[in-house]
């Protein structure tokens, strides 16, 4: 009985072994993605301005004929005149097309082309949510001209709103040349607005114009214009699917998250333009001193504080860590390495206060702000099954596209991995994800479906790996999805410190080694370090540091980058086969 | 019946209330709150099932330190790959693992494995980015199934994860994973001389340092092989990807890992084709000089209409059905000439083995090539006739003064320049078709060209 039950225990497992996955909730979310896009196909098309040599995306909205694009990359010389074409990429037509109407406000254009598309249809954009999943159908580099229109997934990210009427929103999906005025759909098909392109501060998402607003404005023209973009436009289903789902809970993640966002900016001081020395009008028709009375001299012009715009490091986004007033943001914001800046951070509920630095650490880039406030209110942590590498993770921050420092912008994405980040600092154990951050995401939490905190989002830049949207001639290209966030559980041992005012810094002992039998042996001593202070020797062989034994250069260096300047260290040394103890304190690395 | 009228009521009333009854509304949330959670819980198992078998590779190579003379051996480059077989078979780009002097692999377990390249596809003019590693240093590696994933039904729109080793950020084994859909299918790209046809498209993040890392789909299954980018943003994600797909893998796979130290071939035609217009099918417009297309008798102006069977609509097609395969596949080509079927049997070789012969047609400069018979006049964009050459293509094609050049061929015409350039790839006898505005009214016409020097004796 028993060799038989084995049996059939190994069958199942050899089984097991090589099975597929079964993921019904992400093949209904598959078949929702495919199912859009298929609804979809027939009415992207791609735009081609001939006078210009440019191509662009387009869609079929109103009536069968009837192609909305953007306005801007067929213009030449400013106006319309111009051929332009439109090739259907189902039925492989391409026909030449004209403009019915134009709309500079939306920067939009309605061509007529005589050959039948499908009209797409059309939804409010206005009760979107966010993390709402969309997808961008366009041309991009050209692909549309060929085969079928490319596509890209991403989650509706933030809102520009005047008001209560949305004039823009921004996706994660990101555009490229080809794909500029790209239908964005959500995941029923239907036509939420079309993609922007030039918008550069986005930082790296995608500005988007709602269909309704557009719609608005060539029924106000009225006439041919009217008759040509005529369509429904409907709500959005009430039948929550996952699609929808993913949107519910992600707002109701952003609405838990949110009291914890705060924005931070670097006022810097900027004297006055000396004002030019007025001479007393004169000539004929000007009695002098009727018209104009001689003014009291002023005092000097004193130097005023204004917002910092010119560098990319004035803005950011900061993370509430209790409800004292204590706030989390970028070093660099706060003028690190240069002279401190004068701070104010943006309130959840709209004020905005003024910030002291009370301290900060170096190694992980981050400054304690204080202020003076108590109704603030921090984050739970997340537990630690949210750090699985494919749970879904959201950031919340401030981009350079937000309209104000109200309506943050939100991004989903997975965690890609933990622990990361080693090779920059061997203190950090940072969480990454793929979700499409900013620069001004920097210092934003990171957080969990149900809106606990993962981390705080790094400013970790290009040169370290590309953290968020590249800038290429002073345009955000690209997203390499790859954000970094640091987790509660490596600043909290610091805090109290940081608190109380410290200025930690990488701590530097001042030994070169090399690993030999029973430890680490000294090879060089820096002059002036602690090492030299504490009389450290070449030949000296370092046994074990703070109890443990070091046996490779990598297990020496984490035991020293754990620490900070100031800290002490106990060394157990063998010199000349005799064992000594000693303990020195760390300094900081020599300028 | 009365029943399931009530269960309707009840239905009904509950959608009704579900607006603003914040009790409904609540659990409407928790509802969709656990349908992501399943969702979730899906991705993190599918991340789970295959993240043990992604490496990071490392490259190494040698180099003479210039203050001692020293050879030392430092790494060049870095990578990802996947394992396939037990045995430690592991697929990987050969660009990421091309002039290595000693190989490493870091898999999850942070363990650093030896590796062997055992075979790839750097032969050939234009190379293939497909490298087979054998790791050293265990008995049995988790790997993933090469042969699963079915390619033939695989859409645009499925979910796909891409891992590996971007900017070195898995370094310490454990990959990076990044999400996103399959974008496109059948693409063509070429990059730094590595042939990449009918590849996959992906908006999942792909950097540097992803190159040779797998594309898996939402069943955990290998679908390819990351290896190209293309963004604006220098090298840098923005939301195209490629990946070489798992069925053109296959054919190169059966025989690089049965043969240690092979290095394979894409195999060519010998054919440059473009989307033939108007009609169904790859319009050849070069033949390579030897090729076998060239030795079977295939010319220019045919219109390739399938390939083993399957039909070319297109050049995309042509690329991703018929360029794809390894050297010395036999293929049997259908193609239109003159409206009639024709049958080419042969075997694709590597493109070395034949005269690779010019791919762009010649241009002439202005005096060599085709001569209209006409002089000209512009008016911003617009070309007018100002005068027609008697006895010339122009003339006989009955054009007069101040008629409008609307196009030529089909190319609009809005320069001098422009004439020249349409023109540059004709010489004297050949015909093209003009297209003319007189009166309001286009009108077209055929018209031989003829000789510069020829027009010239005749002012």
């Amino acid at each position: 009985m028993l060799p038989r039950v084995w049996f059939f225990a190994l069958l199942l497992v050899a089984l097991s072994v090589g099975r597929p996955v079964e993921a019904r909730e992400i093949k209904s979310y598959e078949r929702r993605i495919q199912r859009a896009v298929d609804d979809a196909r027939d009415s992207v098309v791609v735009v081609f301005s001939r006078t210009k040599g440019f191509d662009l995306t387009g869609v079929v909205v109103g009536n069968r004929y009837t192609i909305l694009t953007l306005r801007a990359p067929l213009l030449k010389n400013g106006s319309l005149d111009g051929e332009f074409e439109v090739r259907f990429p189902k039925s492989k037509k391409t026909v030449r097309a004209s403009v019915i109407a134009e709309d500079k406000e939306t920067g939009t254009v309605l061509l007529r082309a005589k050959a039948t598309g499908k009209p797409i249809a059309v939804r409010h954009a206005s009760d979107l949510d966010y993390g709402t999943p969309v997808v961008l159908a366009g041309n991009a580099f050209g692909a549309g001209k060929e085969s079928d229109p490319t596509m890209g997934l991403g989650f509706v990210s933030g809102f520009d709103r005047v008001r209560k009427d949305l004039r823009y929103f921004h996706i994660s999906a990101l555009v490229n040349p080809g794909s500029f005025g790209a239908p964005i759909i959500d995941l029923d098909g239907r036509l939420l607005g079309i993609a922007l392109l030039g918008v550069t501060a986005a930082g790296g998402q995608t500005v988007v114009i709602p269909y309704e607003r557009i719609r608005a404005n060539y029924v106000a023209q009225g006439g041919d214009a009217q008759k040509a973009i005529g369509a429904k436009i409907y709500p959005r289903r009430q039948r929550p699917k996952l699609a929808e789902s993913i949107g519910r809970v992600a707002q109701a993640a952003v609405a838990r998250a949110r009291g914890a966002l705060v924005g931070v900016r670097a006022l810097e001081l900027v004297d006055p333009p000396s004002p030019a020395p007025k001479t007393p009008p004169s000539g004929p028709g000007v009695v002098p001193g009727l018209i104009q009375k001689p003014k009291k001299p002023k005092g000097p012009p004193m130097p005023r504080l204004v917002p910092g715009k010119r560098k990319a490091h004035d803005r950011s986004s900061g993370l509430v860590i209790d409800a004292d007033g204590w706030i989390l943001c970028p070093l660099r914001v706060t003028g690190w390495p240069g002279p401190p800046r004068v701070m104010r951070v943006d309130m959840p509920d709209g004020s905005d206060r003024p910030a002291t630095v009370a301290g900060y650490d170096e190694r992980l880039r981050v400054a304690l702000l204080r202020v003076e406030t108590s109704d603030l209110h921090a984050l739970p942590p997340a537990p630690n099954e949210s750090y699985q590498a494919g749970r879904i993770a959201i950031a919340l921050g401030f981009s350079h596209a937000s309209p104000d420092v109200v309506t943050p912008q939100v991004n989903l994405g997975i965690v890609s991995r933990t622990d990361a980040l080693k090779s920059l600092h061997p203190v950090f154990a940072a969480v990454q994800t793929d979700a499409k951050i900013s620069g001004g995401n920097r210092g934003g939490p990171l957080v969990d479906l149900e809106g606990r905190l993962l981390g705080m989002i790094l400013d970790v830049n290009d040169t370290e790996g590309v953290g968020y949207a590249r800038r290429v001639r002073g345009r955000y290209v690209g997203n390499a999805g790859l954000g970094f966030a640091l987790p509660m559980h490596i600043v909290e041992p610091l805090l109290a410190r940081m608190k109380a005012g410290a200025k930690l810094k990488a701590a530097f002992l001042g030994v070169r080694t090399i690993a030999v039998t029973g430890g680490m042996q000294i090879v060089t001593v820096t002059p002036d370090s602690a090492a030299a202070k504490a009389k450290l020797q070449p030949g000296d062989i370092i046994a074990k540091v703070d109890g443990k034994p070091v046996r490779t250069g990598a297990e020496f260096a984490k035991s020293i980058s754990k620490k900070t300047a100031g800290e002490k260290l106990k060394l157990k040394l063998i010199r000349k086969e005799k064992t000594r103890e000693l303990e020195l304190e760390l300094g900081e690395f020599p300028s | 019946m009365v029943r399931s009228a009530w269960w309707l009521v009840l239905l009904l009333g509950s959608i009704t209330h579900a607006e603003d009854d914040p009790a409904a509304r609540r659990e409407e949330l928790a509802k969709a709150f656990e349908q992501v959670r399943a969702f979730e819980a899906e991705l993190v198992k599918v991340v789970a099932k295959v993240a043990p078998t992604v490496g990071a590779v490392s490259n190494f190579g040698t180099m003479l330190d210039p203050k001692t003379g020293r050879v030392r051996m430092q790494r060049r480059g870095a990578g990802s790959g996947v394992v396939i077989s037990r045995e430690g078979f592991f697929l990987t780009n050969v660009h990421v693992v091309q002039g290595a002097g000693y190989i490493t692999v870091t898999l999850p377990d942070g363990k650093i494995y030896p590796a062997d390249l055992f075979a790839d596809t750097s032969e050939g003019q234009v190379k293939g980015d497909i490298a087979v590693l054998k790791l050293r240093g265990a008995k049995s590696f988790p790997f993933v199934d090469w042969r699963a994933a079915d390619l033939k039904h695989t859409r645009p729109g499925e979910l796909v994860f891409a891992m590996g080793n971007p900017y070195s950020h898995a370094s310490d084994g454990t990959p990076v994973v990044t999400m996103g859909i399959l974008s496109g299918k059948g693409r063509a790209a070429s990059s730094r001389g590595y042939l990449y046809v009918g590849v996959l498209q992906t908006d999942a993040a792909i950097n540097p340092g992803n190159s040779g890392g797998p594309l898996f789909n939402s069943s955990g299954e290998l679908l390819g092989i990351n290896g190209l980018m293309q963004s604006r943003a220098g090298r840098s994600n923005s939301g195209i990807g490629f990946a070489i797909p798992m069925d053109q893998v296959r054919l190169f796979l059966k025989r690089l890992l049965r043969r240690e130290g092979e290095a394979m071939a894409y195999g060519s035609h010998g054919l440059e084709v473009e989307t033939a217009e108007g009609e169904s099918g790859a319009l050849v417009r070069h033949v390579h000089g030897d090729s076998p297309a060239d030795q079977e008798g295939i010319r220019r102006g045919d219109v390739v209409i399938s390939v083993n069977g399957k039909r070319i609509r297109n050049k995309a097609d042509f690329l991703s059905k018929a360029a794809n395969l390894p050297e010395k596949t036999f293929v049997r080509v259908t193609y239109m000439r003159r409206r009639k079927k024709r049958t080419a049997a042969y075997r694709v070789v590597d493109s070395s083995e034949f005269r690779v012969t010019s791919n762009q047609p010649k241009r002439y400069r202005p005096h060599e090539a085709g001569y209209l018979g006409l002089h000209w006049r512009l008016a911003r964009n617009l070309v007018f006739v100002e005068r027609v050459l008697s006895n010339t293509g122009a003339a006989k094609a009955k054009l007069a003064p101040d008629d409008r050049i609307v196009s030529i061929d089909g190319e609009t015409v809005e320069s001098g320049k422009r004439i020249f350039e349409l023109l540059s790839f004709r010489t004297p006898g050949e015909k093209v078709k003009i297209a003319y505005e007189r009166g309001g009214r286009e009108k077209t016409v055929t018209l031989v060209l003829c000789d510069v020097q020829d027009a010239a004796e005749i002012e």
